[in-house]
């Protein structure tokens, strides 16, 4: 075992350790609340998956609360509801995470819970049959909003190559042909102490953590090298758009631009133009709370000017280069295409001009706030150090202030020039059946302000 | 001037701190000084409840009219200054209360108080603020129905609350009574509902109580309450619901049915409230679900979500249980749910589920109020409710002490198999059935 603290270590103790099998443990103490939250992250997600196995990922995390030969099904939640505790489990693009948060004389029960089902789940057969239509209503649900069926085109039209493109929860002819075999396949290939990160965070000590940890995970075997994934997205060379036409009550409009991924030189400048163009990001567990961002540019421009109900934009922090999108949401009677030259005009403006320093000290602000909130609870502090640690930007944890407070008006100038062009955009619409977009002519691309 | 009273209860969470100024604002608080970040909460004891069915909307646009221009601060100013601070700013409009919620970082306290204070104070709903405000709104109204969730609890409010009665409306409005409502009708409900004496403030993090009640006494304790007496709170009673009903909303191009099947229950202040709300938890929320996402989505795999909650204030609030199902499978999920009701209240709960029941709500008390912003609303909670300040201390007492008779009593009051409306949002299909 190997154990070091890491340069964050004088503002906090981060430490980061590494078992022999290779099982990585982050943790830091907080001692402000007889709270734990204990997080195991593997690095598996929609990045890892084929085409005919979309969305085996987010199944398999599912099929992890079905039961082991010790905890049968439902037990993990009763088990830790039993102790006033709180679980979850969640798939995305680059990884896979549960956690447990409980009172922190009960962090052997989550220990337990995850030492047991990193190797022991069941995948019963009836059980896998049940959870296929679980995730088939699931998927129902996200589909009844019109913004689900928006971004799922758009990222098919951005990305071509790339398993991004997928989506995580899956494609319903994968969802209804994928087989335990698959599960189990999957489970076994991405499901060991090699593939997973342990983060801890809250009112523990840390010795006695470790040691508690290895007796539980020491033991396991190291598991496999998980397959590499080699897709790379070509460079987009145009512009391209996605339009969508069901039932529903107002246009929406998603503006996607290709972006690097989380430990890429212009990632900090990325967040900085995120939080120019649309206030600070939140970088906790559940989101922000509260209008931060009334003051941005797409606020003003779209949501004070009475063209749109919200505009966001959003970078998404990921392990290999993803999107960098602005979403609309358009008010009645607007017609959609002044809402996309007003979005073009506002990329194109920070691509032309250096955000001035009043209003770049607001941003890079609203972003030290937005760490110092996601450092007041275990749960959000554990969140935070796990999604660095799985992109392998652990030390981003020790100079992410650092590098956000560093970013110039130039750097967000150059990061603006490098990818808010239109050949690196896609531009989708979702427009109402049977409506125009409700302003009365159709959408045509708005003329470009974008070279 | 000194706060009148000054009182202070040890709790899990913290010492607790609470001051009352002579003007009546009460302030809660908890210090956390490791921490760098202050989460205030600030209540007016009105929301959704006060409105009228000629005014439905109008108590939620008021609360979010605060945030878009006062004396001091207009809307812009306002914006300026909290995204220059880093701050956030929202507001939490419900049918009980409305909440105007702040995070910051400690630094930044005695400013965003004195915003936060001329905010509720005066307001000045400027014209062309109000209509853009009143538009995104309406937006709103518009996009929500067209949500098969939203569009199924409509439904369900409607069939199962009478005429003019608080929690039969919503609080977003409609799209006639907020295009009806004048500029006008923010001036006096703010006037009538917006006073000192009937709102408290909640504060949590890295400053010390007596700091932050100085700096809240400045910027509130010159605001004198009106001679009238508060307006009432709560909601008048109805019924008990003898006869059921089945309602359904077609929704095209939707690939999921939403289901609300509840009824009229009790709310805070009611004896019977804490053991219905246990009974609740066993029903529908302990686990994954409890026992209806044990019947509906582990044994069956009917759904992905399945729940049951109690709506929060005082008076007839709406028990709802709550599934979202393929089109197909409608029929079963609601027999299954009206089911397991109806067993809830045929036979006591198993000992097991009660020894879970009180030990999820007794230890779950550390995590809820782990957050400073989820203290900040327990404590609102306490003073609003009138609690004790003790508490969290005395909730597992509280909890500790009902018997599986006393939630089969309950359940058999209150969750009355008989009385269950029944509301269907979703695709052609989905909605066949009219009646039962």
């Amino acid at each position: 075992m190997t154990s070091t603290p890491d340069a964050g270590a004088a503002r906090g103790a981060t430490r980061h350790t590494i078992l022999d099998n290779g099982l990585a443990i982050v943790s830091r103490e907080l001692h402000g609340a007889p709270v734990v939250s204990f997080w195991i992250w593997y690095r598996v997600g929609a990045r890892n998956e084929t085409p005919g196995l979309t969305g085996v990922s987010h199944w398999v995390e599912h099929m992890l609360f079905k039961g082991t030969p010790t905890l049968p099904s439902g037990a993990v939640h009763r088990l830790v509801s039993r102790h006033g505790g709180a679980l979850n489990g969640f798939t995305s693009l680059d990884f896979t995470t549960y956690f447990e948060t409980l009172p922190s004389a009960r962090l052997d029960v989550a220990i337990g819970i995850e030492a047991d089902r990193m190797i022991n789940a069941r995948f019963d057969a009836a059980e896998v049959e049940s959870e296929r239509t679980v995730i088939l209503s699931e998927k129902q649900g996200g589909e009844n909003h019109p913004a689900t069926h928006l971004r799922e085109a758009v990222v098919a039209v951005a990305m071509r190559a790339h398993p991004y493109r997928q989506g995580v929860i899956g494609y319903e002819c994968d969802l209804r042909a994928i087989a335990r075999d698959d599960l189990l396949q999957h489970y076994g290939a991405y499901y060991s102490p090699r593939n997973a990160t342990i983060v801890v965070a809250g009112d523990f000590e840390t010795g006695d953590l470790l040691e508690r940890l290895r007796a539980a995970f020491g033991g396991l075997p190291a598991g496999p090298l998980p397959p590499t994934v080699h897709a790379v997205e070509p460079a987009q060379e145009g512009e391209r758009r996605a339009i969508v036409r069901r039932p529903g009550p107002l246009p929406l409009l998603l503006v996607a631009f290709h972006a690097p991924g989380a430990a890429h030189a212009d990632a900090a400048a990325l967040l900085v133009l995120d939080a120019v163009l649309s206030g600070a990001g939140s970088m906790g567990l559940g989101g922000g709370s509260g209008a931060l961002g009334a003051a941005s540019r797409l606020h003003r421009r779209l949501v004070d000017a009475a063209l749109a109900s919200s505009a966001t934009s959003s970078y998404s922090r990921t392990r290999d280069p993803y999107l960098f999108t602005v979403s609309v949401a358009l008010r009645q009677e607007v017609v959609p295409a002044d809402v996309e030259q007003v979005v073009l005009e506002e990329l194109e403006r920070l691509r032309d001009d250096l955000v001035p320093d009043d209003e770049l000290a607001r941003a890079k602000k609203g972003l030290r706030a937005q760490l110092a909130y996601a450092s007041e609870n275990a749960a959000d502090v554990a969140y935070w150090l796990g999604s660095l640690a799985v992109l392998d930007a652990l030390e981003l944890d020790a100079t992410f202030a650092a590098r956000l407070a560093a970013v110039t008006a130039d750097d967000l100038r150059r990061a603006a020039r490098a990818y808010f062009g239109e050949r690196n955009r896609t531009v989708g619409w979702f427009l109402p059946e049977g409506s125009d977009g409700n302003g009365g002519g159709q959408v045509a691309p708005a003329s470009r302000a974008s070279r | 001037m000194a706060p009148v009273t000054i009182e202070r209860a040890d709790s899990l969470a913290g010492t607790i701190r609470r001051s009352v100024l002579r003007n009546g604002l009460a302030i809660l608080g908890c210090e956390r000084l490791h921490l760098s970040t202050v989460a205030v909460r600030l209540r007016a004891y009105t929301g959704a409840s006060h409105d009228t069915d000629a005014t439905e909307g109008l108590a939620r646009l008021v609360g979010v009219m605060l945030r878009h221009g006062a004396a001091r601060y207009s809307y812009e100013a306002l914006s300026a200054l909290t995204d220059g601070l880093g701050a956030s700013l929202g507001e939490d409009v419900q049918r009980p209360y409305t909440d105007l919620v702040v995070r910051c970082l400690a630094e930044d306290f005695p400013r965003l108080i004195g915003l936060l204070a001329d905010l509720a104070r005066r307001p000045l709903f400027p014209t062309g603020e109000f209509e853009r405000v009143r538009g995104v709104a309406q937006a709103a109204v518009l996009r929500t129905a067209h949500d098969t969730r939203v569009v199924a609890e409509r439904g369900f409010r409607a069939a199962a609350y009478p005429a003019g009665h608080p929690y039969r409306r919503g609080v977003l409005g409609r799209l006639e009574t907020l295009e009806a409502l004048a500029r006008d009708d923010l001036i006096a409900f703010h006037a009538a509902f917006y006073r000192p004496d009937a709102m408290a403030l909640a504060v949590v993090g890295g400053i010390s109580f007596g700091d932050a009640a100085a700096i809240v006494e400045d910027a509130f304790g010159d605001w004198a309450p009106p001679d009238a007496s508060p307006p009432a709170r709560g909601a008048p009673g109805v019924p008990a619901p003898s006869v059921g009903s089945r309602v359904a909303f077609e929704l095209p191009g939707k690939a999921q049915a939403d289901i609300v099947i509840g009824l009229p229950a009790i709310g805070r202040g009611d004896p019977a409230y804490y053991a219905l709300d246990t009974a609740n938890l066993i029903l529908g929320r302990l686990g994954l679900y409890g026992r209806l996402g044990n019947a509906v989505r582990e044994e069956r795999g009917l759904a992905y979500y399945a729940y049951s909650m109690l709506d929060g204030g005082s008076g007839p609030v709406a028990w709802m249980a709550r599934v979202g199902v393929d089109p197909a499978n409608v029929d079963r999920a609601v027999a299954t749910i009206v089911a397991e009701i109806m067993r809830a209240g045929q036979e006591t709960f198993a000992a097991d589920e009660l020894a879970d029941a009180r030990a999820f709500l007794t230890g779950s008390l550390a995590l809820g109020v782990e957050s400073s912003s989820g203290l900040a609303l327990a404590l609102l909670n306490i003073e609003y409710y009138a609690l004790g300040l003790d508490f969290l201390t005395r909730y597992p007492e509280i909890v500790r002490a009902f018997t599986r008779e006393e939630l089969l009593d309950v359940t058999r009051r209150y969750l009355r198999p008989e009385g269950l409306t029944i509301a269907v949002a979703g695709p052609e299909g989905a909605t066949d059935r009219s009646s039962r």
